[in-house]
C-alpha cells in the first residue's frame, strides 16, 4: 500500500528552492496556473522511503508571509485555506547557508501556522568556500524542529530529506517564535504591525544564530567580491552588459537561422503534400492553407524564443541577471521602470507573451503597468519578416554610414527606436498615470554559480511552452478565421470568379490563370470587400486596399502580413525574393506610379514599429491587468501612434 | 464526402471561435501586484 503525502515547498527567492523540487521530483512535475490567477504552479511527484509517496508543490518564492506581490499572495493563501486542494500536511522551508538570518524570517512565520515545519538549508557545498559553519543541532533545537544541510547540486543530504519527510508525523507543531496566526492577513496592510513584529522576530533569529552560525569573513571575501566590483562597475558594468547583450542578439540570429529556415521548408512541404494527397474538398483546403501555415507561423518562431531564453536562463542561474536588474534600477528609475523591468525588456524582443509574463515579481503595480504598457514597443520576433521583406523593398543594399550595409543599419535603427519608444512612453506615463504605488527595490544578490542544466532545459521548455500555448492557439484560431474569410466573399463577383477571369484572359496557360482566378477571388472575398472598405483610412499612409487585407490580417500576428501579401499577390510564401519582384512591380490606379516607393516603405515600417498589432498580446494584457481598460487603452494608444508617425512620414517623404 | 467535408470546416470554424471568446471574455480574478489594491492583501 502506498501512503501520499502532501508537500509544500516555500523559501526565498533564489534560495536553490526549484532546483532541490527537481531533484526530488525529477520528470515528474507538470506546471499549470493557481485557481483564478496565473501564477505558475508547479507539482511533482517523489518516491519516499517505505513506500511513501510525495505529492511536493512548489510554492512562489517569498520573503515573507506578509505578501507584496502577487507571487507572495498565493504562497500565503495555499497555507491559509485549509479547503484548498493543495493544502499541505508537511511544509519544507528551504532556506541558504549565506542568507540564514533573512531566510528564518520566513521560517518562523510559516512554523506559526501549525504544520509540521522541517527546515532545510542548501547550498551545504558553499559553505567551505565561504567559511561558514552551522550547528545544525544546536538551531534545531532551538527552531524546535528538523534541520537538514543539503546541496541540490550534489545531491547530498537529500536521501536524509526523503527519510524525514516520510516520517513527517513524528515532527511535532512546534512555534518557536509566538504570534497571533489569525491576524495575519488583517494587519498585512499595518505596515506599523508588520514592522514590530519583524523586528523581534529578527531579535529572536539573530540570537538563535548566535549560537550555531559562523561566518570566516576573510575566506567570504573571495571571488564574489571581486567579480561583483567589476560587473557592477558603474562604467564597466553597464559596458559589459551591452557587450554581453549585443554577442545575444548574434548568436540569437545566427543559431535560429537554420532550424527556422528547416521549420518554414518543413510546414511548406507539408501543406503540399496534404493538397495533393488528401481528397480534394474543403477541408483539405482548410488543412493546407489555413491550419498548416497557421501551426507553421507559430512554430518557427520557436528557435529564436528558445535561444533568447536559453541565454536569459544562463544569465539568471549564473546570478549575473540580479546584478544587471540592480545595475539598471537606477537608470530605469528615471523613466519610472524598475531595474526588474530589464527581463521584459529584454524578453520582449523574442515575444511579447512570455515578456508580459515576465512582470509578475515586479512589487509595485505602477512600475509593473508601464512595463506591460511600453514592453510591446521592444521589436519582437514576429516584426522581422515584415521588416525584412520591406527593407529588401525600399532599402538600397549597399554599403553607407560607416561603411555598414545600409539594410543592416535600418534593421539596427529599428529595434534601437523600439527600445528608445519604450523608455520614453514609460516615462510619459510615469508622469500621466496617476496611480499610488509603494515602490520599493528589493532584489536578492545570489552567489555565483555554474548553472544547472536541468534547471535551464526546464526554464526554456517553460517559456517555450508559454509562447506556443498562450500567443500560438490564438494565431492559429485567427488564422483558421482569416482562411474562411479569405476563402468566401458577398455577390456574384466572388462566385463567378473562375468564368470571370477565364473569359477575360483566354490566351494564358493553366498556372498562371489559376493564380489569376486566386487573385480575383481574395480581391472579392469578405476581406477583400472589408480591405477596399478600409482604403479612404489608409490612403493618407501611402497603403492600397491590399495592404490594407494585410494590416487587418496580421492583426492576428504581424509576420502574417507577409503570408498575405504573398497570397494577395498570387505567389508562393517562401519565395520571398520572388513576392519582392512583383510588389516592386505593383503599380497604383494610374498605371505608371509604384506603390511601394521609399515613402511608403517607411510609413510602413514605423507603422508596424509602433502599432499594437498582437491579438495574442492583447489577451495577456487583458488577462494580467485584469480588464478590458488597459489593453483597449494600449491598442487605442499604440494604433493611433503608429497611424500618425506613418502619416508625417509618408506625407514628408512622398 | 463534400458534405463531410464542409461539416468539418464548420465544426473547426466554431471551435475556433468558441475559443477566442473564451479567451477574451474569460472571467479570471485580479492578477495585480500587491500597492494596487487589487490583490487582496
Amino acid at each position: 500500500m502506498r501512503s501520499l503525502i502532501h508537500i509544500a515547498l516555500i523559501g526565498n527567492p533564489n534560495t536553490g528552492k526549484t532546483s532541490l523540487f527537481n531533484t526530488l521530483t525529477g520528470l515528474n512535475q507538470h506546471v499549470g496556473n493557481y485557481p483564478g490567477v496565473t501564477v505558475d504552479k508547479k507539482i511533482g511527484t517523489s518516491k519516499l522511503p517505505n513506500n511513501f509517496k510525495a505529492e511536493i508543490i512548489d510554492l512562489p518564492g517569498t520573503y515573507s508571509v506578509h505578501a507584496s506581490s502577487l507571487d507572495e499572495n498565493v504562497a500565503v493563501k495555499i497555507l491559509i485555506d485549509t479547503e484548498s486542494e493543495y493544502y499541505p500536511e508537511v511544509v519544507v522551508v528551504v532556506a541558504e547557508v549565506e542568507n540564514l538570518k533573512r531566510n528564518l524570517l520566513l521560517f518562523t512565520q510559516v512554523q506559526d501556522f501549525g504544520f509540521p515545519t522541517i527546515l532545510v538549508i542548501n547550498m551545504k557545498d558553499q559553505m567551505l568556500k565561504k567559511g561558514i559553519q552551522i550547528d545544525v543541532d544546536a538551531l534545531a533545537r532551538d527552531l524546535k524542529t528538523k534541520v537538514v544541510l543539503i546541496s541540490s547540486k550534489t545531491n547530498e543530504g537529500i536521501s536524509e530529506l526523503k527519510e524525514l519527510l516520510a516520517n513527517y508525523k513524528k515532527i511535532q507543531p512546534a512555534q518557536s517564535f509566538k504570534l497571533n496566526t489569525n491576524s495575519v492577513i488583517k494587519v498585512a496592510s499595518e505596515k506599523e504591525q508588520n514592522h514590530r513584529d519583524t523586528v523581534q522576530r529578527y531579535q529572536f533569529i539573530n540570537k538563535i544564530l548566535e549560537k550555531s552560525y559562523r561566518v570566516n569573513r576573510k575566506e567570504a571575501k573571495g571571488l564574489r567580491a571581486k567579480l561583483d566590483a567589476i560587473l557592477m562597475h558603474k562604467i564597466w558594468g553597464y559596458v559589459i552588459f551591452f557587450f554581453i547583450l549585443f554577442n545575444i542578439f548574434q548568436a540569437l540570429f545566427s543559431w535560429s537561422e537554420y532550424p527556422m529556415e528547416l521549420i518554414d521548408s518543413f510546414f511548406g512541404t507539408l501543406s503540399e503534400t496534404v493538397k495533393n494527397n488528401f481528397l480534394p474538398g474543403v477541408f483539405t483546403n482548410l488543412l493546407a492553407e489555413g491550419i498548416i501555415p497557421g501551426i507553421g507561423g507559430i512554430v518557427i518562431f520557436i528557435p529564436q524564443i528558445a535561444f533568447l531564453f536559453l541565454f536569459l536562463a544562463i544569465l539568471e542561474e549564473t546570478g549575473y541577471m540580479s546584478r544587471v536588474v540592480f545595475l539598471m534600477d537606477k537608470i530605469m528609475r528615471k523613466f519610472g521602470l524598475s531595474g526588474k523591468s530589464v527581463v521584459p525588456l529584454i524578453s520582449g524582443t523574442a515575444c511579447a507573451i512570455p515578456a508580459i509574463m515576465a512582470t509578475r515579481n515586479m512589487e509595485s503595480w505602477k512600475e509593473r503597468l508601464i512595463t506591460i504598457l511600453v514592453t510591446p514597443f521592444t521589436t519582437c520576433a514576429a516584426r522581422l519578416p515584415v521588416y525584412a521583406i520591406i527593407i529588401g523593398l525600399v532599402i538600397p543594399n549597399d554599403n553607407g554610414f560607416l561603411g555598414m550595409n545600409n539594410q543592416a543599419l535600418v534593421l539596427m535603427l529599428l529595434y534601437l527606436l523600439g527600445f528608445v519608444t519604450a523608455i520614453v512612453a514609460a516615462y510619459i506615463l510615469n508622469k500621466v498615470l496617476k496611480i499610488k504605488s509603494n515602490s520599493h527595490f528589493v532584489i536578492e544578490m545570489p552567489n555565483y554559480k555554474l548553472p544547472l542544466f536541468k534547471n535551464i532545459a526546464l526554464h526554456v521548455l517553460e517559456k517555450t511552452k508559454a509562447f506556443v500555448f498562450e500567443a500560438g492557439k490564438i494565431i492559429l484560431a485567427i488564422s483558421i478565421l482569416l482562411w474562411v474569410l479569405a476563402s468566401y466573399g458577398p455577390g456574384n463577383d466572388f462566385k463567378n470568379a473562375t468564368t470571370i477571369v477565364t473569359e477575360s484572359n483566354v490566351n494564358l496557360e493553366e498556372t498562371t490563370l489559376n493564380v489569376k482566378i486566386a487573385s480575383y477571388k481574395l480581391e472579392h472575398s469578405y476581406i477583400g470587400t472589408f480591405g477596399k472598405l478600409i482604403e479612404p483610412a489608409i490612403q493618407p499612409l501611402g497603403y492600397d486596399w491590399k495592404m490594407g487585407i494585410g494590416l487587418i490580417t496580421s492583426f492576428a500576428a504581424r509576420e502574417v502580413f507577409v503570408g498575405t501579401l504573398a497570397t494577395i499577390y498570387s505567389v508562393g510564401v517562401d519565395d520571398e525574393a520572388t513576392l519582392m519582384e512583383k510588389m516592386r512591380k505593383e503599380v497604383r490606379a494610374d498605371g505608371v506610379t509604384p506603390i511601394f516607393t521609399f515613402a511608403t516603405g517607411i510609413s510602413l515600417l514605423l507603422f508596424y514599429a509602433f502599432a499594437m498589432q498582437c491579438m495574442s498580446t492583447i489577451a495577456i494584457v487583458k488577462r494580467e491587468t485584469n480588464g478590458w481598460k488597459w489593453p483597449l487603452i494600449q491598442l487605442f494608444g499604440m494604433t493611433s501612434f503608429a497611424y500618425l508617425v506613418a502619416f508625417i512620414a509618408y506625407q514628408t517623404l512622398k | 464526402m463534400e458534405n463531410i467535408q464542409y461539416i468539418a470546416v464548420v465544426g473547426v470554424v466554431f471551435l475556433a471561435l468558441r475559443f477566442l471568446y473564451k479567451k477574451i471574455f474569460s472571467k479570471k480574478k485580479s492578477n495585480k501586484s500587491c500597492g494596487s489594491g487589487g490583490c487582496g492583501c
